[in-house]
């Protein structure tokens, strides 16, 4: 499976920038992100951009597109399935709190009557359509979905930009280092769809200034959004926000060119977009990494065979503890993925290739 | 056909063609050959045999189509011609097929071994001739099938440039194209579709400028049709496209010569199916079937306005009836104050929901829509008028349907009419529909579910290995560009890469 830069820098973008626009920083800090959440942002992006380039370059090194080819031929089959099953559980509870947190918003902002499992079916059952063709089509469809909110995202950005006061967010600008310690695990968890991004970066020669492109344009989207909505509410009024940079939309006065009376409508539309994205995403690399372990070459079944288990995982993440266990499991998932086994199939791939050298 | 003929049951052509049979030879082969083709013309009334002597005495028999050939070329060029035939001294001599060939006075001619085939030309307009003791038959081309002259195009307006339009005759939508492409590289490949119709096609590209890997595959899939009849190149189209479940067309039809010639030299390959006036351009994608001919023709800046206007008329076409659901049944508090108030006034006597109300005006102008384009002209304006105005107006009345929602569905629609190709508006109509259905369940949550869902379904969509949202996916910035503005004529210098041609370069 071959990808252009453009659905590498795409796919990284959707895969954390849009998961960081829903969700922080309420939901992984569990009550609200200080000062300190863009500087954690930026170092997040920036090992996911690291990562991802070390396994573009063992990928490349190696001659190998999938990462469950690297897997198998790194390490022994047994192993590699396994590791590809907690993968695949990993994504499933990614793609969980995504379309749980995408299902909580709207229902907050724009269906608060109607029942949260059926807004969750919707976004599931949309997303296991997208994803239902594969990655290809997957990653070409959130490459498209991109390029549409693209315009009126940054429209929306420099709209806030422009209405806030920028001196109430002095305050970001005077770092406290033990509160950046605190918030890079939020920060790491927000950029956890960076671990998406291992199966569809391949060995491309560009990939890794693209991917770095992605995660950083998401970072940086992340970080206007909270110097804008710490502007309007000061960064101790946004950590208290379920959802500040909503709420700091709805806030914001466009004046003449005002469509709507709420302008956090089209914040909210692009975020469910983008979610919508990024769930596909998320599941479409549970499917293909379940599909592995079974060595299925089509992913089909597990496609819907996963929809009921993301749906009872989102629907349960309403409750503040397993919501808080799915936390773990995510932080420690991306450790493990960007920490551990990358550097891991780094060294295993020079290794590799010195033997075949020496075979040769 | 008598009570005799009846009972003697001529026997049937298989169009498998498994009883293909040969030109007979040896002893007795004209009556043979005549016989066969009797066999067959017992119940082709329409199917004449003409039987005379040549001047060195043998057999000869014309068969041709009564209505589809020229009678008097025959009877002068063939009949008349092959009787006074002599030497130069003026005495009677043999005369090969070659030699008869001569005095046909055409240049379509060909020798067959098919007698089946032969006959089946007969059939479509050309002139079978049987020669005693010859092993093959001979078929001229003498047809004369009457069809209405190169006219303007009723279905593709447009204010500048060409307005000649493709015709039903084969020969002539064949000779539009090449007046439009005098380059040799230009092929025109003659196949024949249909077991019963034996349809005539022409597959037109531009050889060392359109991918060969496409037109092999377009040529496979032609040869590879098992079909009765096929009457228009639409249907033609269905038979050939990559996903033919699919929703959104993956060719586009057009009447126009110019439009047609144009994409052949932007690296596409064109179809022209006998008896439809309209011609398939092949592979049709997202950016074709939004384009417009005209485009080309008119300054840049008003072309990449229309162009624009086209796109976000493509987004209201879609999107409009959904919206207006969302807003007045699920989040009214989206409308801006003064537009709420409106709408609830408009709406106070209105018994049906938004979605109720949205799908009868959807209902009735769907009803109207078809009533017109099946009746006469001048009908159709009047059921229009009736339609739209004294039913719209009395429906407003009597309450069952807001005023806005008249404006919505009137934009919408208008908008639909603003996407070109008939065939594409129709596939938005139906994803209307589904956003419709989506936005009826969870307002706009469902409205945005159903819009990713028809990005998905567009992004699956190929045609002939082309991506239907080629340029914008995979991206392709320059003709990505080009697809939603019109580019200044001199910066057109490139053919799009998606298209995979030989030669990118165009000026």
């Amino acid at each position: 499976m071959a990808f252009s830069p453009f659905q590498i820098f795409s796919l990284c973008a959707v895969s954390t920038g849009i998961g960081t626009l829903c969700f922080a920083p309420f939901y992984y800090t569990d009550g609200g992100a200080d000062a300190a959440w863009p500087y954690a942002v930026l170092i997040a992006a920036a090992l996911a951009s690291l990562m991802t380039a070390l396994y573009i370059h063992t990928s490349g090194n190696l001659g190998r597109d999938s990462f469950s080819e690297i897997l198998s031929r790194l390490l022994t089959p047994v192993f590699s399935r396994i590791l590809l099953f907690a993968a695949g559980i990993f994504f499933a509870v990614q793609s969980a709190f995504t379309a749980f947190a995408a299902a909580d918003a709207a229902g907050m902002y724009l269906l608060e009557r109607t029942p949260r499992g059926i807004i969750l079916l919707a976004v599931i059952f949309t997303a296991c359509i997208v994803h239902d063709s594969g990655l290809k089509y997957t990653s070409r469809c959130c490459e498209l979905l991109l390029m549409i909110v693209a315009l009126p995202l940054a429209a929306l950005l420099l709209l806030c930009l422009l209405n806030v006061d920028l001196s109430e967010a002095a305050v970001i600008f005077q770092p406290d280092i033990s509160a950046l310690i605190r918030m890079i695990p939020p920060a790491v968890i927000s950029c956890s769809g960076a671990s998406a991004v291992i199966f569809a970066a391949g060995h491309k020669s560009a990939g890794s200034k693209s991917a770095a492109l992605g995660f950083f344009c998401s970072a940086a989207i992340s970080v206007i959004l909270f110097i804008c909505s710490a502007g309007i509410f000061t960064a101790d009024g946004t950590a208290v926000q379920k959802f500040p940079f909503i709420e700091m939309a709805r806030s914001v006065s466009i004046g003449a060119i005002s469509l709507t009376e709420r302008f956090d409508a089209i914040f909210i539309s692009i975020m469910l977009i983008a979610a919508i994205a990024q769930l596909a995403l998320l599941g479409g690399c549970a499917s293909h990494c379940l599909s592995s372990v079974f060595s299925l070459n089509s992913q089909k079944c597990f496609t819907w065979l996963l929809l009921p288990v993301i749906f009872a995982i989102a629907y349960y993440a309403e409750y503040q503890a397993f919501r808080g266990l799915l936390c773990q499991i995510i932080l420690r998932g991306t450790v493990v993925f960007l920490i551990v086994i990358i550097p891991a199939i780094y060294f295993a791939g020079r290794f590799t290739k010195k033997e075949v050298s020496a075979d040769a | 056909m008598n009570s005799s003929d009846r009972q003697n049951t001529p026997e049937l052509y298989d169009v498998s063609g498994r009883s293909d049979q040969a030109v007979f030879t040896g002893e007795d082969n004209f009556r043979r050959n005549c016989d066969y083709c009797r066999n067959f013309m017992q119940h082709n009334n329409d199917v004449i045999m003409r039987e005379f002597t040549l001047a060195d005495g043998r057999q000869c028999a014309v068969i041709f189509c009564d209505g589809m050939s020229n009678k008097d070329m025959i009877e002068r060029n063939i009949v008349l011609a092959s009787r006074r035939f002599s030497d130069e001294s003026g005495e009677n001599k043999f005369i090969s097929a070659d030699e008869l060939i001569q005095q046909f006075g055409t240049t379509e001619y060909s020798k067959q071994k098919s007698l089946s085939q032969g006959y089946i030309s007969a059939l479509t307009g050309d002139v079978l001739i049987i020669l005693e003791n010859e092993p093959e038959v001979l078929v001229a081309g003498y047809r004369f099938i009457t069809s209405r002259s190169v006219g303007e195009s009723s279905n593709e307006g447009s204010v500048a440039g060409p307005h000649e339009a493709f015709t039903e005759n084969f020969r002539v939508n064949t000779g539009l194209l090449r007046r439009r492409i005098s380059d040799p590289n230009l092929a025109v490949e003659h196949l024949k579709v249909g077991q019963r119709s034996h349809t005539s096609i022409a597959l037109c590209y531009i050889r060392g400028l359109t991918n060969p890997a496409m037109v092999d595959e377009l040529r496979r899939r032609i040869e590879a049709i098992s079909i009765d009849i096929i009457n228009d190149a639409g249907e033609l189209a269905q038979l050939i496209e990559d996903a033919p479940n699919g929703l959104f067309p993956q060719s586009d039809l057009s009447e126009l010569p110019d439009a047609v010639a144009g994409e052949i030299c932007n690296g596409r390959a064109a179809i022209i199916v006998s008896g439809s006036p309209q011609v398939l351009i092949l592979p049709g994608n997202l950016s074709l079937l939004m384009r417009v001919r005209e485009d080309a023709y008119q300054r840049w800046s008003y072309s990449s306005f229309i162009k624009l206007l086209r796109w976000t008329a493509l987004a209201i076409a879609v999107t409009g009836p959904s919206l207006y659901v969302a807003m007045v049944s699920f989040h009214p508090g989206l409308l801006p104050t003064n537009l709420l108030m409106i709408s609830a006034v408009n709406r106070i006597n209105v018994p049906f929901s938004a979605l109720i109300e949205v799908l009868i005006i959807e209902f009735f102008l769907e009803l109207l829509r078809e009533a017109s384009i099946r009746m006469p002209a001048g009908i159709s304006t009047a059921l229009s008028i009736v339609g739209g105005l004294i039913i719209g107006d009395a429906a407003i009345t009597a309450g069952l349907i807001s005023p806005l929602l008249v404006i919505i569905i009137g934009l919408t629609t208008m908008a639909g009419f603003v996407i070109p190709s008939y065939s594409f508006a129709a596939s938005i109509r139906l994803i209307k529909y589904m956003m419709l259905a989506f936005t009826a369940l969870l307002g706009l949550p469902g409205l945005l579910c159903a819009f990713v869902l028809w990005i998905s379904m567009m992004v699956k969509t190929t045609s002939y290995g082309v991506d239907f949202t080629a340029p914008f996916s995979p991206p392709e910035w320059k003709a990505m560009l080009h697809g939603l503005l019109q580019f200044p004529a001199r910066l057109r210098t490139r053919r799009p890469a998606y298209l995979s041609p030989e030669d990118i370069r165009k000026q």
